[in-house]
């Protein structure tokens, strides 16, 4: 059937026309064929034009595959009585001549009657895709400047915080930054202003600095920046670095700002300033893409780095999930994440890795979970997985191990091997309503004890764990009291010669004497020290502390080289060989008596600067031993290159020794790759016979562990050495 | 002939197009084109004497204006997934995508094309292929500007469909 002028001119001028679908599959044409439909249906059929005007009936679906394939939406339509329509989108044919034409379909239902109208877009198309031609084109430029802005403003941030490190004046960062393209402001940490710079009043439109310094830009970018990022706040206060985009009110005109914020830290651990560059990145914003992502949520709801969802949206989802939850539909569950040390691979290797390694891990969870979980990058190193459905508790338990499995697994970065270990925490419910924040919190402090318990594995609340959640702030303030007040002892663990047991050297190890709870050990405190900065601090002032009691042991008649644990932070120090001279010689130690153990992560990021380091140590006539050697990075092409005299095997490979394949294999390598570079070995961890067996089978050069001595302090430490007589073979025990 | 719907997926500007086209037409144009909708293009391989069409669905780039419709994806029995080397955004671009595929297609190979091999000197992604994207069934270093690899990923693909 067709219909009549004027009704078919009209169909005509809007290039449409409309199919009705009979019994057999076929369609009949509702209209009088227009040329263009003739001419894409006789290229599809490879018949004539002619031929295609003539037939009654067509057959769209083996014509057109796209109309094929749309054939199934339709299908849904036309079971309704009257449905639709529902829209193909545009697709694109080609006519024999070459000619393309581009056509939507749209299928809709009347009085049980199945229709599809086909529309011609060819005469549109052209502006059509002329604006999205534009609009891609500035996302594609936009998107080059977007990157080349972010690295000019983390390169400026880093460049910044390396000229504080070198104790530069504020005065002399102020001329350093006072011309650069990006806005910097150095403020304290209740936001008064010391530095700005000139694009900074320029952003703000304000006259001079003076106005700054009582502005309280920061406290206005921490509000702004919240509605985004409602973890800003936290990620500050807990010292990290932090970067987003957010709108900002300069002088009553919105801008967006691309913002970093770093904290700069003293000696002891305490935030001194802030260190904040902005740009005014409007200009590459489209307002109207702006706007329209703003209303559906897109960017205020995903992460800028690994564009998971964000805090927000999951607090969201959580809210509005659990509301409507009830026992009956299975178990839910929160499963936190927060990755182990990220702060010193984000330090170490910039933030460029750090934001790979982010998506990588993003990534990688995502993989281990089912589709309808919810995952969300809460900020920072922290990630949360909200489960739904769940049968049992130990069903969230095996998700928790499988994405900590894959999270373990080999990492490259800038041609380094690295692993990373999580700390994770899981709350479950399956039998009451909960409040989100109560399910949040009871993850949130699984996950605390999870880091207190070593890292690097899973943890299910309980009720006992209440109270832990704040212990670790806790522990940081009673930190720093105790560096200041040193409450640290020393304990001395000898290293003996693999050959005839003789002992003429010792690593020290420290124990922190807790006033409530005794004496603790390094995995009770150097994390938290790690983590806060107060590592620093608390390496000068056990350097010194060991220098001093080796030359007691000396001038007691024990001639004996002392180890002692030097961080990657301190290596970084440009002033760290000045600051290892001076307490030699305050403390009259021999340098040729003092080794220092640094671990790979201490020249990852600088391998000139460190290796400059350790010549000039070595140069003192200090020997360098890499601790933990075979864990972490992998690389062994920086060793021919680094001024070191022992390589100590990871205790991880030592103790496992006895029944692991690969750990006997990484051992033997381990030691033959150091002969080959004549570099000494240290097995550490010893503690049966058998492993006493395999080293010395292996040829390693030096055993240290339980299996001879425990660490000790000094005075059980000396007196063992008088009565073993350090000079004479000494007997297992 | 066996017939087998191939799907062209990616970023906006990852250079889908410039692939397909590579691969039926053997032509190259420098100037970026943006695709609107979709354009099934066809071109036959011969897989163990068996000549299998691909029908290959070149569906306009994923970007914030527009979104993959899953419908697009029904019946494939394979997945091109393009990322542009030069684009380090187009990695998570390509996972978002990935994450579709599963949700919507089950057992079909994907193969992810790291595309613009020819501008290496620019390029953005890390050196791993294994942390681009999870789960694809091989990774290939593409030009379509100078053809690098564009009919081996295509035949391989094309491989694949036939043992499912």
């Amino acid at each position: 059937m067709t219909v009549i002028s004027p009704l078919n001119d009209a169909m005509d001028i809007l290039g449409v026309t409309v199919f009705e679908r009979v019994d057999n599959g076929s369609f009949v044409a509702f209209t009088t064929l227009p040329p263009w439909f003739a001419h894409a249906y006789a290229s599809a059929m490879s018949i004539s034009p002619e031929i295609a005007t003539q037939l009654d009936e067509f057959e769209l679906g083996r014509a057109f595959p796209y109309i094929d394939n749309f054939l199934v939406d339709a299908e849904l339509v036309w079971s309704l009585k009257t449905g639709g329509p529902v829209n193909s989108g545009i697709w694109s044919e080609s006519s024999a001549n070459g000619e393309d034409f581009y056509l939507e379909a749209r299928a809709f239902s009347r009085n049980n009657r199945q229709f599809i109208l086909l529309e011609n877009k060819t005469g549109s198309f052209a502006d059509h895709q002329s604006v999205y031609q534009k609009a891609r084109n500035i996302a594609l430029a936009n998107e080059m400047l977007m990157a080349e802005l972010n690295n000019r403003q983390r390169r400026l941030h880093s460049d910044l915080e390396k000229n504080f490190n070198q104790n530069n004046s504020l005065d002399q960062l102020s001329d350093a930054v006072q011309n650069d393209d990006s806005a910097v402001m150095i403020c304290k940490p209740d936001g008064h202003a010391e530095v700005v710079n000139k694009a900074l009043v320029d952003i703000y439109h304000l006259d001079d600095g003076k106005d700054f310094r009582s502005s309280a830009l920061l406290d206005q970018w921490l509000h702004e920046a919240e509605r985004n990022y409602p973890e800003i706040k936290r990620v500050l206060l807990s010292g990290c670095y932090w970067e987003g985009e957010f709108e900002s009110e300069a002088s009553g005109e919105h801008k967006w700002i691309r913002l970093t914020i770093g904290p700069v830290k003293n000696q002891a651990g305490d935030v001194i300033h802030y260190l904040c560059v902005a740009n005014d990145i409007s200009n590459l914003r489209n307002p109207e893409e702006t706007e329209e992502l703003a209303q559906s949520n897109s960017l205020t709801d995903y992460d800028y780095c690994t564009h998971l969802p964000n805090r927000r949206y999951f607090w969201r989802h959580l809210q509005e999930t659990i509301s409507s939850w009830t026992p009956d539909a299975g178990g839910i569950a929160i499963i936190y994440i927060d990755l182990d040390y990220f702060k010193r691979i984000n330090d170490e290797l910039g933030h460029s890795s750090g934001d790979f390694l982010l998506s990588t891990v993003a990534s990688r969870i995502s993989r281990c979970v089912k589709a309808s979980d919810f995952v969300a990058h809460l900020g920072s190193d922290e990630f949360a997985v909200f489960a739904q459905y769940l049968e049992s508790e130990s069903q969230v338990l095996q998700i928790a191990n499988r994405t900590l499995a894959s999270l373990r697994e080999p990492l490259f970065i800038s041609g380094y091997s690295y692993c990373i270990t999580a700390s994770i925490g899981i709350a479950y419910e399956s039998l009451q309503r909960i409040n989100p924040t109560e399910f949040v919190k009871r993850a949130d402090q699984a996950m605390y004890h999870a880091k207190d318990l070593g890292r690097n594995q899973v943890q299910i609340y309980t009720q006992n764990l209440s109270e832990s959640s704040s212990q670790r702030l806790q522990r940081e303030h009673e930190l720093q009291r105790a560096i200041r007040e040193n409450h640290f002892e020393l304990h001395f663990q000898p290293q003996l010669s693999a050959g005839n047991f003789r002992c003429q050297r010792v690593e020290v190890l420290t124990r922190w004497q807790h006033p409530e709870l005794g004496l603790l050990i390094p995995d009770d405190f150097i994390p938290i020290a790690e983590d806060s900065g107060l590592i620093v601090p608390l390496g000068k002032l056990l350097l010194r502390s060991a220098c001093e009691a080796g030359m007691k042991m000396h001038r007691s008649g024990i001639d004996i080289t002392i180890a002692v644990n030097v961080s990657a932070k301190q290596i970084k120090d440009a002033n760290f060989v000045g600051d290892v001279t001076l307490v030699l010689e305050e403390s009259s130690f021999p340098a040729t008596s003092l080794e220092l153990e640094i671990t790979e992560t201490s020249f990852l990021k600088d391998m000139k600067l460190a290796k400059q380091t350790l010549q000039g140590l070595r140069d003192l006539g200090i020997t360098i031993a890499l601790d933990d050697f075979g864990m972490g990075f992998s690389s062994l092409g920086y060793l021919r290159n680094l001024p070191v005299d022992y390589l100590k095997i990871d205790r991880s490979f030592v103790t496992t020794l006895e029944d692991n394949t690969e750990s006997r294999a990484i051992t033997s390598t381990i030691i033959s790759l150091a002969k080959t570079l004549n570099m000494q070995v240290i097995a550490e961890g010893v503690e049966t016979m058998p492993q006493v067996e395999f080293l010395q089978e292996k040829n390693c050069d030096l055993l240290q562990g339980f299996y001879f001595f425990p660490p000790m302090p000094i005075s059980q430490f000396c007196k063992s050495c008088f009565d073993i007589d350090l000079n004479e073979p000494h007997e297992v025990i | 002939m066996i017939s087998k719907k191939v799907c062209m997926l990616g970023a906006f500007a990852v250079g889908k197009t410039s692939l397909v086209r590579r691969f039926v037409e053997s032509i190259f144009s420098d100037e970026y084109q943006t695709t609107i909708g979709v354009k099934i293009s066809k071109r036959s391989v011969t897989v163990d004497e068996t000549e299998v069409l691909n029908m290959i669905w070149d569906i306009e780039g994923a970007d914030d204006f527009v979104n993959i419709k899953p419908s697009h994806l029904r019946g494939a029995s394979g997945v091109l997934l393009v990322l542009d080397g030069t684009r380090h955004r187009t990695i998570t671009q390509a996972r978002e995508i990935k994450s579709l595929i599963e949700k919507n297609l089950s057992d079909v190979p994907v193969l992810l094309l790291i595309n613009k091999c020819d501008l290496k000197s620019e390029w953005k992604i890390p050196d791993d292929q294994a942390e681009l994207v999870n789960g694809v069934d091989a990774v290939y270093y593409t030009s379509a500007k100078t053809g690098e690899n564009v009919d081996k990923a295509f035949y391989d693909l094309s491989t694949r469909m036939m043992k499912l």
